[in-house]
């Protein structure tokens, strides 16, 4: 035994020696030592910083990475808007990378415009036909025949398009936006001077009366929205915080408020304004705050008292006498009170907003704040930017009426970032049209969305998981959030950055362009834009920080001129309304769930299966309907009905459902798209085929003002 | 007679003999059951979950970071039509209306977890089975189909796979690797996020400590914007989920029926 | 009687034919494409987790190639001596076309560093004598089977939780 053993030993320590006179170092320490394991672990795991780019709130999520491929999300623990938490959307990042109907590469129509027959083209390409396209606008002096629609994500690039567009002499450049998931920014700009960094502060709130906000599922930053109702129900047990909804429909934050008002869509407004009057016969207003901060407000009180006595408001909305009272007995006793409204009529946001004044709301701690964090953005290096020659052509939602109104279209080329206004938008049948009008359209599209089938260049972007990321968020705390991320994976298909392309694009035109865009890269301008903030470290691993930006007293709020808070009385008279009649007897009310928050979402399906929770209802576009209205029609639940409105009319499920005014009928928005892949294409029906297409006086499509009339086939 | 006598004397020796044979080799096999049921029973662990319909707001983030976690099937209108999309955690929707006066709760339901499971009782194959921390649990290759647990499972929360999901090849990437994905054929459901918990004993061990709270936590309670999800254990009379669950607001999904269910729920208000 | 003949014969011929599958299913082995001697490896010091990487620390274990093998064979050099097989293949810089013997079932969470290094176990408990083999593996010397990880979970007073396995 003893032998045997020493003698295999010898023979080992023989081979040992051996070995080491004849192997290389390395091998050596690779294949003598392997306790010193020199090779990775063959299941590599980590969780790698990402910024959510599926909305504007710019969460920012861990993705979890094993063997190099995502395969999880979470929320960024301590990150002061996800702190480790998302939005279902943000859940549902990785079918948005993997979606198999993603462009792979850059395409271009062959035939004429719309007609979907698409060919590959190479990114030189692209840059060679747009080059062409800019310097011949360049040669006939024609620059403002550029337009440039942007996505309005709070980003280096959307700086750079920006940049570009002045440089090159375009005053064309629009950010786009979505009243139905915005805040009353143009009461607030009216009567405030400014929209900027105003907020409600909702997560210390005491008592929220919403005016036909559903805030649940329609907040800009969502997760911030479900995170302070969590915390105004349970995070203070000395004071409960009072939740008061009234919308025509049992929407989900009217299920999740102590109090559900039903009122007739389109109303609010009127509610509003005869909560006014109660607070100011009662003589139960801020007297104080009323004479030292607001202008206008004798006027505004004489207009009131004369038009919207609750008797009056009552006929109108729907809503009885007795409530009326009620709201405003609540909204004086329970201190500071805040009604909030979304970005609907002009009327209705200052109808609103005025109450807040009225009990005394502004500017104080569970009222509306002001924030200056927006001023802490990440900017570009300074360059020399020359004064554009003319004004822009319209505004944003009034595009399509000026390029249809003119014989000729006064837009060339139109450069669209991420949008889609022919799904999004009521008038979406116009911006068809106009679109169609257009000489030359480049749009960046992950996927041949409505839009991008009008256009003749597609040009793929990254994904936000594919690229360097930077984002900037304000909070309902009044911070100023920067976030750095870098690219968790590498691109999957031939995509490109877009602030890349124009820096090309800016480079080969030369001059003045070129040289207020001087970087190679996105990322070049981005490090620069850092090192004046000296935050190269946080770039470089990814992460965040934050800037305190909240400045109370009323005072901060107001960037009037006269310093006071202005009561545009005049947007205040009383307005005529369509009621419905006997050929279209229901109003028709759109709500959006929160898988399609901002109007997109129905391309990845697991949001398919969120967006009609308390009826069981998913992949498809359903109607509520008050049971009593139904039957008196003879309509059943489940049945396939028509939904018609003097514009259109289009398909759905009728469903009946108790929450829901009997004159009102409600659809859902998100649905209904005819192009962005299968999981979207043919699914559903669009509600804003029923709308009229006409803007407010705010200058936002009108989204709540139409009539409709149900049959089934 | 006698003879017969002797034949029945000798039938019934070996009919005994046979029995006892029988009964002596199915007893081994139930002891050597009954030792995996005491080394089992060792598990020290009760995992439970509290869900605060207070806190909750509706937004079904819960919803999604469950069907990403566990490979849930895409779905789609047809699937849908036929009420076959599966969703391990969904939310119930319950409407009371009287008069004028609606209420509406949304609910989570994830699989309650039941003590006393009326699922496992049901199932032929112990596919479907209480494990030792009160997990109960399904094993996709031990399932045969039958649906008996669908049916009787009072909370609708089992899960028959109707037909062969469809993955797009693209769609198929992001596949969580801790989970299987299930086929045409076998009954599936909420397991707590189970691969959770052995990555967790896993880096636990790893660490030379013992699970602690917070180790172990289920995709939904992660994702929830609004923290209404708490879980842990409830054998561990300081961790949270026990603390909440002695609260005057809790209550768990049909109690009557004896299945004494290890997700709480506290009311509103 | 020629009944009873007849039938004799086919329940010959089933038993033959049985006994040749069973036969062949008991010593099926397939090919390996480079002749590997393990035992000749394993004489020479090498740990089995020097090349089958991740066999202690990792969830995986690995089946080297080429890159693995380079480390000390070099085509044309002497020692150690080179196979004609892997020589080409190292030449071509193809991976070798190994056929997986040892897979863990797709239902099946199986971790090598939880029976290795936590639980101590030695490959030999499951992969059986492969050091001593001196042709690559043709076949599972022994057999991959639940009963056996039942088995020794049992004996070990170990989880015999089924989802501690089955995922």
């Amino acid at each position: 035994m003893d032998l045997e053993i020493s003698r295999r030993n010898l023979l080992k320590w023989a081979g040992f020696l051996v070995a080491g006179f004849t192997l290389p170092k390395a091998i050596k320490a690779k294949v003598l030592s392997p306790q010193e394991k020199p090779l990775p672990r063959l299941d590599s795991e980590a969780h790698r910083p990402a910024l959510c780019k599926l909305c504007p709130a710019l969460c920012m999520l861990q993705i979890r990475v094993v063997n190099g491929k995502p395969v999880g999300v979470s929320g960024m623990p301590g990150h002061p808007l996800s702190q480790g938490a998302h939005c279902p959307k943000g859940g549902a990042i990785l079918q948005d990378l993997y979606h198999p109907d993603r462009l792979r590469s850059p395409i271009r129509q062959r035939g004429t415009k719309g007609s979907a027959q698409w060919e590959k083209i190479s990114w030189d390409q692209a840059h060679q036909i747009l080059l062409d396209k800019l310097s011949h606008l360049l040669k006939r002096n024609r620059p403002e025949a550029l337009a440039i629609l942007a996505a309005p994500i709070r980003d280096i690039r959307h700086k750079i398009q920006k940049r570009f567009a002045q440089v090159f002499g375009t005053p064309n450049f629009w950010e786009w936006n979505w009243s139905l998931a915005e805040g009353p920014l143009d009461a607030f700009r009216l009567m405030h001077g400014s929209s900027e960094g105003l907020f409600y502060d909702l997560q210390n709130a005491s008592l929220i009366v919403s005016f036909g906000w559903d805030w649940l599922q329609s907040f800009p930053s969502p997760v911030e929205a479900q995170r302070a109702f969590s915390e105004l129900r349970r995070a203070r047990p000395e004071r409960r915080v009072r939740i008061v909804q009234i919308e025509p429909r049992l929407s989900t934050t009217a299920a999740k408020a102590d109090e559900w008002i039903s009122i007739r869509p389109d109303t609010e407004g009127f509610l509003a304004l005869g909560v006014a009057y109660v607070l100011m016969d009662d003589n139960l207003y801020d007297k104080n705050f009323a004479g030292r901060w607001t202008s206008g407000f004798e006027e505004y009180r004489k207009m009131i008292l004369r038009e919207y006595s609750p008797e009056k408001v009552s006929e109108i909305s729907g809503v009885k006498t007795k409530q009326i009272v009620e709201i405003a007995r609540q909204m004086t006793s329970i201190k500071p009170a805040i009604g909030i409204t979304q970005r609907s009529s002009l009327f209705t946001q200052i109808a609103v907003h005025s109450l807040n004044a009225l009990v005394g709301s502004i500017g104080v701690r569970r009222g509306v704040l002001s924030s200056e964090a927006e001023r802490y953005q990440l900017t570009l290096p300074s360059a020399a930017i020359p004064k554009p020659r003319t004004a822009p052509i319209a505004s944003l939602h009034e595009i399509p009426e000026r390029i249809l109104a003119s014989s000729q279209s006064p837009i060339e080329l139109l450069w669209m970032e991420r949008v889609n206004p022919v799904f999004l938008s009521p008038q979406g049948a116009q911006w068809r049209k106009a679109l169609e009008r257009i000489g030359f359209i480049v749009s960046f599209s992950p996927f041949i969305d409505e839009s991008s089938q009008i256009a003749d260049i597609i040009l793929p972007p990254h994904h936000s998981l594919e690229a360097w990321q930077y984002g900037f968020s304000p909070t309902l705390q009044g911070q100023g959030i920067i976030s750095f991320a870098p690219p968790v994976v590498s691109p999957l298909y031939d995509t490109g950055d877009h602030g890349d392309f124009i820096l090309g694009l800016a480079k080969s035109l030369g001059g003045r362009i070129a040289s207020a865009l001087p970087w190679e890269s996105f990322v070049e301008s981005l490090e620069k834009a850092v090192q004046k903030v000296r935050a190269e470290e946080i770039m470089k691993k990814g992460g965040w920080w934050e800037y305190v930006g909240e400045s109370s007293g009323v005072k901060s709020t107001l960037k009037t001129q006269t310093g006071k808070l202005a009561l545009p009385t005049g947007e205040l008279k009383p307005k005529g309304r369509d009621l419905p009649d006997a050929s279209h007897p229901f109003h028709l009310y759109i709500h959006v769930p929160l898988a399609f928050s901002f109007g997109e979402g129905a391309h990845l399906p697991y949001l398919h299966s969120l967006a009609g929770a308390h009826l069981g209802e998913q992949w498809e576009t359903w109607v509520e309907m008050h049971p009593a209205a139904a039957e008196k029609l003879g309509i059943r639940d489940g049945q396939m009905v028509w939904v018609e409105s003097p514009y259109g009319k289009i398909r759905a499920r009728a469903r009946h459902y108790q929450g829901i005014r009997e004159d009102t009928v409600s659809l859902p928005f998100g649905l209904g798209h005819t192009a962005m892949g299968r999981y979207s294409e043919g699914i559903g029906a669009n509600p804003a085929d029923l709308l009229a297409g006409r803007t407010d006086k705010s200058g936002q499509p009108i989204w709540q003002a139409v009539r409709v009339k149900i049959y089934g086939d | 007679m006698e003879i017969k006598d002797q034949n029945r004397r000798d039938f019934l020796k070996w009919f005994g003999a046979a029995v006892g044979g029988v009964w002596a080799f199915t007893s081994r096999a139930f002891a050597a059951r009954g030792e995996d049921e005491q080394v089992q029973a060792r598990g020290k662990h009760r995992w439970g979950m509290v869900i605060d319909l207070d806190r909750c707001t509706g937004c079904q983030a819960c919803v999604v970071a469950c069907s990403v976690e566990n490979n849930q099937m895409l779905g789609g209108p047809e699937e849908a039509a036929l009420g076959r999309v599966i969703r391990w955690l969904k939310i119930l929707p319950r409407t009371e209306a009287e008069g004028s006066h609606i209420r509406q709760s949304l609910v989570p339901m994830p699989c309650q977890q039941c003590e006393d499971p009326p699922c496992t009782r049901v199932c032929p194959t112990s596919a479907t089975f209480m494990n030792p921390e009160g997990i109960v649990g399904q094993v996709y290759d031990r399932c045969i189909g039958c649906r008996y647990c669908v049916n009787a499972c009072p909370y609708t929360c089992k899960f028959f796979n109707w037909g062969e999901p469809q993955w797009p090849k693209e769609t198929q990437t992001p596949f969580n690797p801790d989970v299987s994905v299930r086929y045409k054929g076998v009954v599936e459901k909420c397991l707590f996020c189970h691969q959770r918990l052995q990555r967790a004993k896993d880096k636990a061990r790893e660490e030379g400590r013992k699970i602690e709270e917070g180790d172990y936590v289920t995709a939904c309670q992660a994702a929830c914007p609004a923290q209404a999800i708490v879980f842990g254990d409830l054998n561990d009379p300081e961790s949270e989920v026990s603390r909440l669950a002695l609260s005057h607001r809790s209550f768990k999904m049909l109690e009557e029926l004896g299945t004494k269910p290890k997700v709480i729920y506290l009311r509103e208000g | 009687m020629e009944r009873i003949y007849a039938w004799l014969g086919w329940a010959v011929v089933g038993a033959v034919l049985m006994g040749a599958g069973l036969w062949i299913y008991q010593t099926w082995e397939v090919t390996q494409p480079v002749p590997f001697n393990h035992k000749k490896h394993v004489e020479f010091g090498i740990a089995c987790d020097a090349c089958h990487v991740g066999a202690k620390d990792s969830a995986k274990a690995s089946v080297p190639n080429i890159s693995t093998c380079a480390l000390c064979h070099q085509p044309g050099k002497a020692s150690p001596k080179t196979p004609k097989a892997l020589e080409q293949y190292m030449q071509e810089m193809k991976p070798i076309p190994w056929k997986k013997i040892y897979e863990a079932p797709r239902h099946v969470r199986f971790s090598h560093v939880r029976h290795v290094e936590k639980g101590g176990l030695d490959c030999r408990i499951c992969h059986g004598e492969v050091g001593k083999m001196e042709r690559p593996l043709g076949r599972q010397p022994v057999p991959l089977r639940m009963e056996r990880c039942m088995e020794c979970h049992r004996k070990e007073r170990v989880t015999t939780d089924c989802m501690a396995c089955h995922r």
